[in-house]
């Protein structure tokens, strides 16, 4: 692997380092929230989704060149996405939540209470999903692709996504429900 | 076909709803998003500029924390950066640290080898004009330092710290003056925690802390001994 795309983004001096640095910025404010994200739903810690989002950005500047404008969040995705499968089959879930920024009026103790209690739940939730729905599931339903931007990104039929997302919903339900009703007979 | 309506446009209950929008409102703190763009050179001195310029990208990214390559071609599947101890390296830490002064934090935290290297300490920062063998050792050298740290890692996950501390020991003999070790002297903190020196971990951590408040490892050392870092990075 060589240096030179990211060598270019550090010469100041040189017109193609600050139009490659520039669009590496650009990326990493646009795309790298929602990289962490996935990360996150996929069952990384708030560190280890950092860790990896960088680690995406580090391979998409390496090969800034090589990525088609307009395709930039779709090859972040697609690293990150691999990076995050011998994660995601660890399923080491570490809640480090001082380490998240949850958007949520800081003076509304009751509503951060609320949405990390969300949070966790989402993410039990999700622990429960095999990692073709969820990924499925990530990708339309928390980051808004399309379910052809998810089929060429996952490389399956847009029928398969679909088919996916509809499993993935049915077995996220089902699974709440369980929760609640168990929730429910633990009560007095 | 028609592209399918998101789940909470068509017929989520109201506690699907609400958590669906607590999954989409969650983002990294400024912290991690410092960290991020420092590590992938978008601020704050480079490392990737010193790596980078003399030819270790692979290297450079490798230590970041993951054996990369590995992890695209699935040949040797890295371990998953949820078992990662340490974060990535942050760009203010010097990419080839000036050798090892008795104030370092490397050498505060015991055992310290005094053996000189085995072979010369890896040059991190070679001048562009480096003939490409001296390039080819320092980036071999590099991710023999990555392997050696990767496996004390690994046997500290595996819940074997004293075989982390041999694996430790080994490294810091065989450099001495090594790009990662600061990567080594938290995992050596962490290791000698889980090996049962919770009390010995803490004064090593805080005098790692002292010594070293603005090390991209602070948040998590003062975590480990209930302190405030120097530089908050949590915010809520």
């Amino acid at each position: 692997m060589s240096g030179a795309s990211l060598l270019r983004l550090e010469s100041a001096d040189a017109p193609e380092g600050s139009v490659a640095r520039a669009r590496l910025e650009q990326m990493f404010r646009a795309h790298h929230e929602l990289i962490w994200r996935t990360l996150r739903r996929m069952g990384l810690s708030p560190d280890a989704a950092a860790d990896a989002t960088q680690q995406a950005f580090l391979i998409a500047a390496e090969r800034l060149a090589d990525i088609r404008r307009g395709s930039e969040r779709a090859f972040l995705f697609g690293t990150a996405l691999r990076l995050a499968q011998a994660a995601f089959r660890a399923r080491r879930r570490v809640q480090l939540e001082e380490d998240m920024d949850l958007r949520a009026d800081p003076a509304r103790a009751e509503a951060i209470a609320h949405q990390r209690s969300a949070l966790r739940l989402a993410d039990r939730i999700l622990a429960t999903l095999n990692e073709e729905l969820l990924t499925v599931f990530i990708l339309f339903e928390l980051e808004g692709l399309s379910a052809p931007e998810i089929a060429e990104l996952v490389g399956i039929p847009v029928g398969t996504v679909s088919s996916r997302l509809r499993r993935a919903r049915e077995a996220f339900r089902a699974e709440l429900q369980r929760l609640e009703r168990r929730s429910r007979r633990s009560q007095p | 076909m028609t592209e399918p309506k998101r789940w909470a446009d068509e017929d989520a209950t109201p506690l699907e709803r609400s958590l669906l929008a607590a999954m989409r409102g969650e983002r990294p703190g400024p912290r991690l998003s410092r960290r991020m763009r420092r590590a992938i050179g978008l601020g704050g001195t480079l490392v990737a500029v010193k790596l980078l310029g003399t030819g270790l990208a692979a290297a450079a990214i490798v230590a970041s924390g993951i054996a990369l390559t590995a992890a695209l071609s699935n040949d040797e599947p890295p371990p998953p950066p949820s078992e990662r101890a340490v974060p990535a390296r942050a760009p203010k830490q010097p990419v080839a640290p000036p050798p090892p002064s008795p104030s370092s934090a490397e050498e505060s935290v015991p055992p310290s080898p005094p053996a000189p290297p085995a072979r010369p300490a890896p040059r991190a920062t070679p001048t562009r004009s480096s003939a490409p063998s001296a390039k080819a050792d320092a980036k071999s050298a590099l991710r023999e330092e990555i392997r050696a740290l990767d496996r004390a890692r690994a046997a500290l996950r595996s819940g074997a710290p004293k075989r982390a501390l041999q694996e430790l020991d080994a490294y810091g003999a065989r450099f001495p003056r090594g790009t990662f070790r600061q990567e080594a002297s938290v995992l050596r903190i962490e290791a000698i925690g889980a090996s049962g020196a919770p009390e010995r971990a803490a004064a090593l951590a805080r005098d790692f802390l002292r010594r070293h408040p603005e090390s991209p490892h602070a948040d998590r050392l003062a975590r480990m001994v209930g302190a405030s870092p120097a530089s908050p990075g949590v915010e809520r």
